[in-house]
Protein backbone atom coordinates (compact mmCIF):
# COMPACT_ATOMS: atom_id res chain seq x y z
CA UNK A 1 0.00 0.00 0.00
CA UNK A 2 3.03 2.34 1.44
CA UNK A 3 4.37 1.42 -1.90
CA UNK A 4 1.27 2.36 -4.54
CA UNK A 5 1.10 5.54 -2.15
CA UNK A 6 4.25 6.70 -3.30
CA UNK A 7 4.08 6.19 -6.81
CA UNK A 8 0.75 8.01 -7.12
CA UNK A 9 3.43 10.81 -5.15
CA UNK A 10 5.94 10.53 -7.72
CA UNK A 11 3.06 10.81 -10.48
CA UNK A 12 1.12 13.71 -9.02
CA UNK A 13 4.30 15.81 -8.61
CA UNK A 14 5.36 15.20 -12.29
CA UNK A 15 2.17 15.59 -14.01
CA UNK A 16 0.26 17.89 -11.66
CA UNK A 17 2.45 19.64 -9.82
CA UNK A 18 0.99 22.99 -11.94
CA UNK A 19 -2.25 22.61 -9.98
CA UNK A 20 -0.86 24.40 -6.91
CA UNK A 21 -0.37 27.04 -9.07
CA UNK A 22 -3.92 26.81 -10.37
CA UNK A 23 -4.93 26.56 -6.98
CA UNK A 24 -3.45 29.72 -5.71
CA UNK A 25 -4.79 31.59 -8.58
CA UNK A 26 -8.19 30.29 -8.06
CA UNK A 27 -8.63 31.11 -4.12
CA UNK A 28 -7.16 34.03 -5.26
CA UNK A 29 -9.74 34.87 -7.68
CA UNK A 30 -12.60 34.15 -4.92
CA UNK A 31 -11.32 36.28 -2.31
CA UNK A 32 -11.45 39.76 -4.26
CA UNK A 33 -14.31 38.61 -6.25
CA UNK A 34 -15.96 38.16 -2.71
CA UNK A 35 -17.12 33.89 -3.01
CA UNK A 36 -20.59 34.77 -4.04
CA UNK A 37 -20.85 35.88 -7.79
CA UNK A 38 -20.34 33.71 -10.40
CA UNK A 39 -16.62 34.19 -10.84
CA UNK A 40 -16.21 34.04 -7.26
CA UNK A 41 -18.14 30.45 -7.59
CA UNK A 42 -17.00 29.09 -11.27
CA UNK A 43 -13.28 29.29 -10.31
CA UNK A 44 -13.56 27.03 -7.05
CA UNK A 45 -15.56 24.83 -8.69
CA UNK A 46 -13.27 24.14 -11.44
CA UNK A 47 -10.82 23.75 -9.39
CA UNK A 48 -12.48 21.06 -7.13
CA UNK A 49 -13.14 19.65 -10.40
CA UNK A 50 -10.04 19.18 -11.09
CA UNK A 51 -8.27 17.56 -8.25
CA UNK A 52 -11.17 15.39 -8.05
CA UNK A 53 -10.46 14.45 -11.20
CA UNK A 54 -6.81 13.36 -10.35
CA UNK A 55 -7.40 10.07 -9.39
CA UNK A 56 -8.70 9.36 -12.79
CA UNK A 57 -5.67 10.78 -14.63
CA UNK A 58 -3.70 8.38 -12.53
CA UNK A 59 -5.20 5.51 -13.35
CA UNK A 60 -4.96 6.57 -17.02
CA UNK A 61 -1.44 7.16 -16.77
CA UNK A 62 -1.23 3.46 -14.84
CA UNK A 63 -2.54 2.06 -17.70
CA UNK A 64 -0.54 3.63 -20.01
CA UNK A 65 2.80 2.70 -18.44
CA UNK A 66 0.83 -0.91 -17.57
CA UNK A 67 1.74 -0.17 -13.87
CA UNK A 68 -1.58 -1.13 -12.94
CA UNK A 69 -0.44 -4.90 -13.92
CA UNK A 70 3.21 -4.44 -12.50
CA UNK A 71 1.85 -2.95 -9.29
CA UNK A 72 -0.80 -6.58 -8.90
CA UNK A 73 3.04 -8.07 -8.64
CA UNK A 74 4.10 -6.23 -5.77
CA UNK A 75 2.91 -7.52 -2.68
CA UNK A 76 -0.60 -6.20 -2.38
CA UNK A 77 -4.10 -6.61 -3.79
CA UNK A 78 -6.44 -5.67 -5.87
CA UNK A 79 -8.51 -4.10 -3.60
CA UNK A 80 -5.23 -2.00 -2.07
CA UNK A 81 -5.09 -0.62 -5.89
CA UNK A 82 -8.55 0.84 -5.65
CA UNK A 83 -8.46 1.59 -2.29
CA UNK A 84 -5.20 3.73 -3.29
CA UNK A 85 -6.67 5.67 -6.07
CA UNK A 86 -9.76 6.47 -3.69
CA UNK A 87 -7.44 7.74 -0.98
CA UNK A 88 -5.62 9.99 -3.45
CA UNK A 89 -8.60 11.08 -4.75
CA UNK A 90 -9.99 11.90 -1.47
CA UNK A 91 -6.80 13.64 -0.09
CA UNK A 92 -6.33 16.10 -3.57
CA UNK A 93 -10.38 16.81 -2.75
CA UNK A 94 -8.98 18.14 0.74
CA UNK A 95 -6.19 19.65 -0.25
CA UNK A 96 -8.64 21.97 -2.48
CA UNK A 97 -11.90 22.32 -0.87
CA UNK A 98 -10.75 22.74 2.76
CA UNK A 99 -8.65 26.29 1.63
CA UNK A 100 -11.91 27.38 0.09
CA UNK A 101 -14.22 26.58 3.20
CA UNK A 102 -11.46 28.91 5.16
CA UNK A 103 -11.75 31.47 2.88
CA UNK A 104 -15.38 31.52 2.44
CA UNK A 105 -15.08 31.20 6.32
CA UNK A 106 -13.04 34.70 6.48
CA UNK A 107 -15.04 36.28 3.80
CA UNK A 108 -18.22 35.69 5.87
CA UNK A 109 -16.54 37.12 9.36
CA UNK A 110 -15.31 40.05 7.36
CA UNK A 111 -19.05 40.37 6.32
CA UNK A 112 -18.00 40.03 2.55
CA UNK A 113 -20.72 36.91 2.32
CA UNK A 114 -23.25 35.44 4.22
CA UNK A 115 -22.61 32.95 6.74
CA UNK A 116 -25.46 31.15 4.75
CA UNK A 117 -23.88 31.45 1.68
CA UNK A 118 -21.08 30.57 3.43
CA UNK A 119 -22.49 27.04 4.18
CA UNK A 120 -24.09 26.44 0.69
CA UNK A 121 -21.02 27.23 -1.17
CA UNK A 122 -18.84 25.16 0.87
CA UNK A 123 -21.08 22.18 0.58
CA UNK A 124 -21.62 22.40 -3.28
CA UNK A 125 -18.17 22.11 -3.51
CA UNK A 126 -18.24 19.03 -1.59
CA UNK A 127 -21.14 17.32 -3.55
CA UNK A 128 -19.00 18.29 -6.82
CA UNK A 129 -16.15 17.27 -5.44
CA UNK A 130 -17.29 13.63 -4.47
CA UNK A 131 -19.54 12.79 -7.13
CA UNK A 132 -17.59 13.23 -10.09
CA UNK A 133 -15.21 10.66 -8.68
CA UNK A 134 -17.76 8.30 -7.56
CA UNK A 135 -19.46 8.17 -10.83
CA UNK A 136 -16.35 8.20 -13.01
CA UNK A 137 -14.24 6.00 -10.70
CA UNK A 138 -15.92 2.65 -10.64
CA UNK A 139 -16.44 2.45 -14.37
CA UNK A 140 -12.58 2.99 -15.23
CA UNK A 141 -11.62 -0.11 -12.45
CA UNK A 142 -14.84 -1.90 -14.53
CA UNK A 143 -13.81 -1.74 -18.31
CA UNK A 144 -10.33 0.05 -18.27
CA UNK A 145 -9.14 3.82 -19.10
CA UNK A 146 -10.18 2.86 -23.16
CA UNK A 147 -13.65 2.22 -22.37
CA UNK A 148 -14.05 4.09 -19.10
CA UNK A 149 -13.44 7.15 -20.94
CA UNK A 150 -16.43 7.62 -22.78
CA UNK A 151 -18.14 7.49 -19.03
CA UNK A 152 -15.51 9.81 -17.99
CA UNK A 153 -16.40 12.13 -20.75
CA UNK A 154 -19.92 11.55 -20.33
CA UNK A 155 -19.31 12.70 -16.56
CA UNK A 156 -17.65 15.80 -17.17
CA UNK A 157 -20.19 17.20 -19.79
CA UNK A 158 -22.96 16.76 -16.52
CA UNK A 159 -20.93 18.33 -14.17
CA UNK A 160 -20.09 20.89 -16.51
CA UNK A 161 -23.98 21.35 -17.00
CA UNK A 162 -24.10 21.17 -13.59
CA UNK A 163 -21.56 24.11 -12.13
CA UNK A 164 -22.85 25.88 -14.98
CA UNK A 165 -26.75 25.56 -13.52
CA UNK A 166 -25.04 25.92 -10.06
CA UNK A 167 -22.72 29.22 -11.03
CA UNK A 168 -25.89 30.70 -12.47
CA UNK A 169 -28.29 29.58 -9.73
CA UNK A 170 -25.67 31.15 -7.01
CA UNK A 171 -25.40 34.57 -8.84
CA UNK A 172 -29.21 34.58 -8.77
CA UNK A 173 -29.72 33.28 -5.40
CA UNK A 174 -31.62 36.19 -3.45
CA UNK A 175 -34.27 35.52 -6.17
CA UNK A 176 -34.76 31.71 -5.29
CA UNK A 177 -36.97 29.77 -2.72
CA UNK A 178 -35.68 27.48 -1.21
CA UNK A 179 -37.62 23.76 -0.58
CA UNK A 180 -39.50 24.11 2.60
CA UNK A 181 -37.32 21.54 4.14
CA UNK A 182 -35.26 23.25 7.26
CA UNK A 183 -31.39 24.22 6.13
CA UNK A 184 -28.93 22.04 8.44
CA UNK A 185 -31.42 19.27 6.89
CA UNK A 186 -31.14 19.76 3.45
CA UNK A 187 -27.50 20.58 4.43
CA UNK A 188 -26.71 17.45 5.77
CA UNK A 189 -28.88 15.42 3.09
CA UNK A 190 -26.28 16.96 0.80
CA UNK A 191 -23.48 15.69 2.45
CA UNK A 192 -24.10 12.99 3.58
CA UNK A 193 -25.41 11.38 0.38
CA UNK A 194 -22.55 12.56 -2.25
CA UNK A 195 -20.11 10.28 0.88
CA UNK A 196 -22.51 6.92 0.64
CA UNK A 197 -22.45 7.54 -2.93
CA UNK A 198 -18.44 8.22 -2.95
CA UNK A 199 -18.23 4.80 -0.53
CA UNK A 200 -20.61 3.02 -2.37
CA UNK A 201 -18.46 3.69 -5.75
CA UNK A 202 -15.35 2.14 -3.92
CA UNK A 203 -17.18 -0.55 -2.79
CA UNK A 204 -18.24 -1.75 -6.54
CA UNK A 205 -14.92 -0.44 -7.63
CA UNK A 206 -12.70 -3.13 -5.73
CA UNK A 207 -15.97 -5.77 -6.86
CA UNK A 208 -15.45 -5.18 -10.63
CA UNK A 209 -11.70 -4.73 -10.31
CA UNK A 210 -11.15 -8.10 -8.20
CA UNK A 211 -12.96 -10.09 -11.22
CA UNK A 212 -11.21 -8.22 -14.10
CA UNK A 213 -8.33 -9.79 -16.34
CA UNK A 214 -5.38 -7.25 -16.61
CA UNK B 1 6.52 -27.81 -1.15
CA UNK B 2 5.77 -27.62 -4.59
CA UNK B 3 7.05 -23.99 -5.80
CA UNK B 4 3.96 -23.97 -8.08
CA UNK B 5 1.30 -26.64 -9.00
CA UNK B 6 -1.62 -25.91 -11.46
CA UNK B 7 -4.56 -28.71 -11.62
CA UNK B 8 -6.78 -28.59 -14.62
CA UNK B 9 -5.80 -24.74 -15.00
CA UNK B 10 -8.77 -23.66 -17.46
CA UNK B 11 -8.80 -20.01 -19.11
CA UNK B 12 -10.88 -19.76 -22.19
CA UNK B 13 -10.43 -16.44 -24.34
CA UNK B 14 -12.06 -15.85 -27.70
CA UNK B 15 -10.31 -17.97 -30.38
CA UNK B 16 -8.00 -19.38 -27.06
CA UNK B 17 -8.15 -21.88 -24.56
CA UNK B 18 -5.62 -22.79 -21.86
CA UNK B 19 -6.88 -26.04 -21.44
CA UNK B 20 -6.78 -28.18 -18.47
CA UNK B 21 -3.05 -27.09 -17.56
CA UNK B 22 -1.56 -30.14 -15.36
CA UNK B 23 2.02 -28.80 -13.83
CA UNK B 24 4.34 -29.09 -11.05
CA UNK B 25 7.48 -26.80 -10.56
CA UNK B 26 9.46 -28.69 -7.19
CA UNK B 27 11.31 -26.25 -4.75
CA UNK B 28 14.28 -25.36 -5.85
CA UNK B 29 14.30 -26.28 -9.53
CA UNK B 30 14.29 -24.22 -12.84
CA UNK B 31 11.34 -24.95 -15.25
CA UNK B 32 11.25 -23.48 -18.55
CA UNK B 33 7.98 -22.47 -20.35
CA UNK B 34 8.38 -23.61 -24.03
CA UNK B 35 6.15 -22.99 -26.74
CA UNK B 36 5.24 -20.41 -30.50
CA UNK B 37 2.97 -16.80 -29.82
CA UNK B 38 -0.46 -17.28 -28.25
CA UNK B 39 0.37 -21.19 -27.10
CA UNK B 40 -0.43 -19.85 -23.37
CA UNK B 41 2.37 -18.88 -22.02
CA UNK B 42 1.96 -15.39 -21.09
CA UNK B 43 -1.58 -16.74 -19.77
CA UNK B 44 -0.64 -19.59 -17.66
CA UNK B 45 1.70 -16.92 -16.10
CA UNK B 46 -0.78 -14.12 -15.03
CA UNK B 47 -3.28 -17.23 -13.85
CA UNK B 48 -0.48 -18.16 -11.17
CA UNK B 49 0.19 -14.08 -10.56
CA UNK B 50 -3.79 -13.43 -10.27
CA UNK B 51 -3.34 -11.12 -13.02
CA UNK B 52 -6.20 -13.18 -14.88
CA UNK B 53 -9.17 -15.31 -13.01
CA UNK B 54 -9.02 -19.20 -13.97
CA UNK B 55 -12.34 -20.29 -15.44
CA UNK B 56 -11.53 -23.72 -14.14
CA UNK B 57 -9.03 -25.47 -12.23
CA UNK B 58 -6.72 -24.60 -9.55
CA UNK B 59 -2.98 -22.64 -8.94
CA UNK B 60 -1.33 -22.52 -6.45
CA UNK B 61 2.23 -20.86 -5.53
CA UNK B 62 4.51 -21.56 -2.35
CA UNK B 63 1.10 -23.17 -1.32
CA UNK B 64 -0.84 -20.35 -1.16
CA UNK B 65 -3.98 -20.57 -3.95
CA UNK B 66 -2.87 -17.90 -6.68
CA UNK B 67 -5.67 -15.05 -7.07
CA UNK B 68 -6.54 -11.59 -6.68
CA UNK B 69 -6.53 -11.84 -3.12
CA UNK B 70 -2.47 -12.71 -2.96
CA UNK B 71 -0.79 -10.63 -1.13
CA UNK B 72 2.04 -11.87 1.89
CA UNK B 73 3.14 -14.39 -0.31
CA UNK B 74 4.16 -12.07 -3.06
CA UNK B 75 7.20 -10.85 -0.53
CA UNK B 76 8.77 -14.02 -2.09
CA UNK B 77 8.00 -13.95 -5.11
CA UNK B 78 10.28 -11.76 -8.17
CA UNK B 79 8.37 -11.19 -11.50
CA UNK B 80 9.43 -9.86 -14.63
CA UNK B 81 6.65 -9.45 -16.98
CA UNK B 82 6.88 -9.59 -20.97
CA UNK B 83 5.88 -5.86 -20.89
CA UNK B 84 7.76 -4.26 -17.30
CA UNK B 85 5.65 -1.83 -16.29
CA UNK B 86 7.16 0.99 -14.22
CA UNK B 87 5.60 4.26 -14.25
CA UNK B 88 6.74 6.15 -17.70
CA UNK B 89 7.92 9.53 -15.58
CA UNK B 90 10.40 7.69 -12.85
CA UNK B 91 13.94 6.76 -12.98
CA UNK B 92 15.78 4.06 -11.76
CA UNK B 93 16.41 5.46 -8.67
CA UNK B 94 12.70 6.26 -7.72
CA UNK B 95 11.75 2.75 -8.79
CA UNK B 96 13.95 1.72 -6.07
CA UNK B 97 12.46 3.58 -3.39
CA UNK B 98 9.20 2.16 -4.07
CA UNK B 99 10.36 -1.61 -4.50
CA UNK B 100 11.79 -0.66 -1.02
CA UNK B 101 8.67 0.42 0.58
CA UNK B 102 7.27 -2.74 -0.95
CA UNK B 103 9.41 -5.23 0.09
CA UNK B 104 10.36 -6.47 3.58
CA UNK B 105 13.72 -7.58 2.46
CA UNK B 106 14.58 -5.26 0.06
CA UNK B 107 18.19 -5.42 -0.36
CA UNK B 108 19.42 -1.71 -2.03
CA UNK B 109 22.75 -2.38 -2.04
CA UNK B 110 22.25 -5.35 -3.86
CA UNK B 111 19.60 -3.15 -6.53
CA UNK B 112 22.08 -0.47 -6.88
CA UNK B 113 24.92 -3.88 -7.87
CA UNK B 114 22.86 -4.59 -10.83
CA UNK B 115 22.17 -1.56 -11.79
CA UNK B 116 25.79 -1.30 -12.25
CA UNK B 117 26.86 -4.53 -13.32
CA UNK B 118 23.99 -4.78 -16.18
CA UNK B 119 24.93 -1.02 -17.07
CA UNK B 120 21.27 0.57 -16.45
CA UNK B 121 21.04 4.32 -17.22
CA UNK B 122 19.85 6.20 -13.42
CA UNK B 123 19.54 9.54 -15.12
CA UNK B 124 17.08 8.70 -17.77
CA UNK B 125 13.30 8.32 -17.28
CA UNK B 126 11.82 5.05 -17.46
CA UNK B 127 10.10 5.72 -20.94
CA UNK B 128 13.13 7.13 -22.46
CA UNK B 129 14.79 3.80 -21.72
CA UNK B 130 15.21 1.07 -24.01
CA UNK B 131 13.37 -1.95 -24.31
CA UNK B 132 16.45 -4.11 -23.59
CA UNK B 133 17.28 -1.73 -20.45
CA UNK B 134 13.75 -1.77 -19.04
CA UNK B 135 13.71 -5.65 -19.28
CA UNK B 136 16.81 -5.38 -17.39
CA UNK B 137 15.77 -2.83 -14.55
CA UNK B 138 12.95 -5.18 -14.38
CA UNK B 139 15.28 -8.01 -14.21
CA UNK B 140 17.28 -6.25 -11.06
CA UNK B 141 14.14 -5.49 -9.15
CA UNK B 142 13.34 -8.98 -9.48
CA UNK B 143 16.19 -10.33 -8.29
CA UNK B 144 16.90 -7.60 -5.06
CA UNK B 145 14.41 -8.24 -2.26
CA UNK B 146 15.59 -11.95 -1.42
CA UNK B 147 12.68 -13.87 -3.52
CA UNK B 148 12.52 -17.53 -3.19
CA UNK B 149 10.67 -17.57 -6.06
CA UNK B 150 10.91 -15.92 -10.04
CA UNK B 151 8.60 -15.55 -12.58
CA UNK B 152 9.63 -15.06 -15.81
CA UNK B 153 7.64 -14.11 -19.04
CA UNK B 154 10.39 -13.82 -21.99
CA UNK B 155 13.17 -12.47 -19.85
CA UNK B 156 15.59 -11.88 -22.01
CA UNK B 157 13.67 -10.64 -25.04
CA UNK B 158 15.00 -7.48 -26.31
CA UNK B 159 18.84 -8.26 -24.90
CA UNK B 160 21.76 -8.36 -26.84
CA UNK B 161 23.59 -12.13 -26.91
CA UNK B 162 26.18 -10.92 -24.22
CA UNK B 163 23.90 -9.39 -21.48
CA UNK B 164 21.65 -12.59 -22.42
CA UNK B 165 24.20 -14.54 -21.55
CA UNK B 166 25.12 -12.38 -18.21
CA UNK B 167 21.21 -12.51 -17.40
CA UNK B 168 21.28 -16.33 -17.92
CA UNK B 169 24.31 -16.39 -15.37
CA UNK B 170 22.87 -14.25 -12.91
CA UNK B 171 19.44 -16.78 -12.81
CA UNK B 172 21.82 -19.62 -12.80
CA UNK B 173 23.11 -17.92 -9.72
CA UNK B 174 19.73 -17.39 -8.31
CA UNK B 175 19.14 -20.66 -7.43
CA UNK B 176 22.27 -22.08 -5.65
CA UNK B 177 20.16 -21.34 -2.98
CA UNK B 178 18.69 -24.93 -2.84
CA UNK B 179 14.99 -23.04 -1.61
CA UNK B 180 15.10 -20.91 -4.49
CA UNK B 181 12.90 -21.50 -7.80
CA UNK B 182 12.20 -20.69 -11.20
CA UNK B 183 9.52 -20.31 -13.78
CA UNK B 184 10.84 -18.90 -17.03
CA UNK B 185 8.72 -18.76 -20.62
CA UNK B 186 11.04 -18.24 -23.18
CA UNK B 187 11.24 -18.30 -27.08
CA UNK B 188 15.02 -18.32 -26.56
CA UNK B 189 15.32 -22.13 -26.48
CA UNK B 190 19.20 -22.15 -26.23
CA UNK B 191 18.98 -20.24 -22.81
CA UNK B 192 15.89 -22.63 -21.35
CA UNK B 193 18.31 -25.35 -22.16
CA UNK B 194 21.78 -23.73 -20.67
CA UNK B 195 19.05 -23.09 -17.27
CA UNK B 196 16.08 -25.44 -16.99
CA UNK B 197 16.30 -28.56 -15.10
CA UNK B 198 12.26 -28.97 -16.14
CA UNK B 199 11.00 -28.42 -19.75
CA UNK B 200 7.05 -27.78 -20.13
CA UNK B 201 6.23 -27.51 -24.51
CA UNK B 202 2.68 -26.02 -24.31
CA UNK B 203 1.04 -26.18 -27.97
CA UNK B 204 -1.90 -23.85 -29.27
CA UNK B 205 -3.00 -23.56 -25.06
CA UNK B 206 -2.40 -27.32 -24.46
CA UNK B 207 0.34 -29.13 -22.41
CA UNK B 208 2.25 -31.33 -24.71
CA UNK B 209 4.74 -32.50 -22.81
CA UNK B 210 6.57 -32.19 -19.64
CA UNK B 211 9.94 -33.58 -18.20
CA UNK B 212 13.48 -33.27 -16.93
CA UNK B 213 15.33 -31.78 -18.92
CA UNK B 214 18.37 -34.81 -18.84
CA UNK B 215 15.30 -37.42 -19.47
CA UNK B 216 14.28 -35.73 -22.29
CA UNK B 217 17.56 -35.60 -24.24
CA UNK B 218 17.99 -39.14 -22.92
CA UNK B 219 14.93 -40.19 -24.21
CA UNK B 220 14.85 -38.85 -27.68
CA UNK B 221 17.35 -38.84 -30.22
CA UNK B 222 17.23 -37.78 -34.30
CA UNK B 223 17.72 -40.55 -36.90
CA UNK B 224 18.40 -39.87 -40.21
CA UNK B 225 16.57 -42.94 -42.75
CA UNK B 226 14.30 -43.35 -46.28
CA UNK B 227 10.73 -43.24 -45.91
CA UNK B 228 10.46 -47.20 -46.13
CA UNK B 229 13.15 -47.42 -42.89
CA UNK B 230 10.78 -45.23 -41.06
CA UNK B 231 7.68 -46.82 -41.89
CA UNK B 232 9.43 -49.97 -40.47
CA UNK B 233 10.06 -48.56 -37.15
CA UNK B 234 7.91 -49.64 -34.26
CA UNK B 235 4.53 -47.85 -33.94
CA UNK B 236 4.74 -44.94 -31.33
CA UNK B 237 8.81 -44.63 -31.47
CA UNK B 238 8.41 -41.82 -34.09
CA UNK B 239 7.32 -38.35 -32.53
CA UNK B 240 8.48 -36.26 -35.00
CA UNK B 241 9.54 -35.62 -38.32
CA UNK B 242 11.22 -33.50 -41.27
CA UNK B 243 11.19 -34.55 -44.98
CA UNK B 244 13.47 -33.64 -47.67
CA UNK B 245 13.70 -35.05 -51.03
CA UNK B 246 16.60 -37.04 -49.94
CA UNK B 247 15.54 -38.51 -46.57
CA UNK B 248 13.62 -37.92 -43.47
CA UNK B 249 14.89 -36.95 -40.77
CA UNK B 250 13.14 -38.25 -37.40
CA UNK B 251 12.39 -37.63 -33.67
CA UNK B 252 12.41 -40.67 -32.24
CA UNK B 253 12.18 -42.46 -28.98
CA UNK B 254 15.50 -44.38 -28.05
CA UNK B 255 13.67 -46.93 -26.27
CA UNK B 256 11.63 -47.75 -29.22
CA UNK B 257 14.48 -48.65 -31.82
CA UNK B 258 16.24 -51.59 -32.80
CA UNK B 259 19.78 -51.28 -30.89
CA UNK B 260 21.89 -51.34 -33.61
CA UNK B 261 20.43 -48.14 -35.01
CA UNK B 262 22.62 -44.54 -35.55
CA UNK B 263 20.31 -41.90 -33.40
CA UNK B 264 22.20 -38.39 -32.62
CA UNK B 265 21.41 -36.48 -29.58
CA UNK B 266 18.56 -33.85 -30.26
CA UNK B 267 18.51 -30.31 -28.92
CA UNK B 268 15.20 -29.04 -26.88
CA UNK B 269 14.46 -26.53 -29.74
CA UNK B 270 14.73 -29.41 -32.15
CA UNK B 271 12.76 -31.58 -30.08
CA UNK B 272 10.14 -28.43 -29.74
CA UNK B 273 9.96 -28.32 -33.33
CA UNK B 274 9.54 -31.11 -34.54
CA UNK B 275 6.77 -31.78 -32.02
CA UNK B 276 5.04 -29.02 -33.21
CA UNK B 277 4.94 -29.99 -36.32
CA UNK B 278 3.91 -33.33 -36.01
CA UNK B 279 0.88 -32.54 -33.90
CA UNK B 280 -0.04 -29.91 -36.35
CA UNK B 281 0.24 -32.42 -39.35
Amino acid sequence: MKALFLADLYQLWINFKFYGVFLLVALGIAAFSGGDNSMGTFFPMYAVLMCSMMGMSLLQLDEASHWNVCAQTLPCTRRDQVTGKYAVTMASFAVTWIPFVLLYAVLAAMGRMTWQMMAVQSVLLLVMGLLAPAFSLAPLFRWGSAKGRVIYIAVIILIAAGLGGATAAVAAMDQISLPALPMPLLAALAVVIPVALFIGSWALAVRWYEKRDL
Amino acid sequence: MNAIETHGLTKRYEGFTLDGLDLTLPAGCIMGLVGENGAGKSTTIRLLLGLTNADEGTATVLGTPAGPHMRKVKQDIGVVLDDVGFPAGLKAGQIGKIMAAAYERWDQGLFEKYLRELAIPTDKKFSALSRGNRMKLGIAAALSHDAKLLILDEPTGGLDPVVRDEVVDIFSDFTRDPGRSILISSHIVSDLEKLCDYIAFLHKGKLLLCEEKARLLEEYGLIQCSREELAGLAPGAVRGRRETPYHVEALVRRDALPADMAVRPVTIEELFVLLVKEDMR
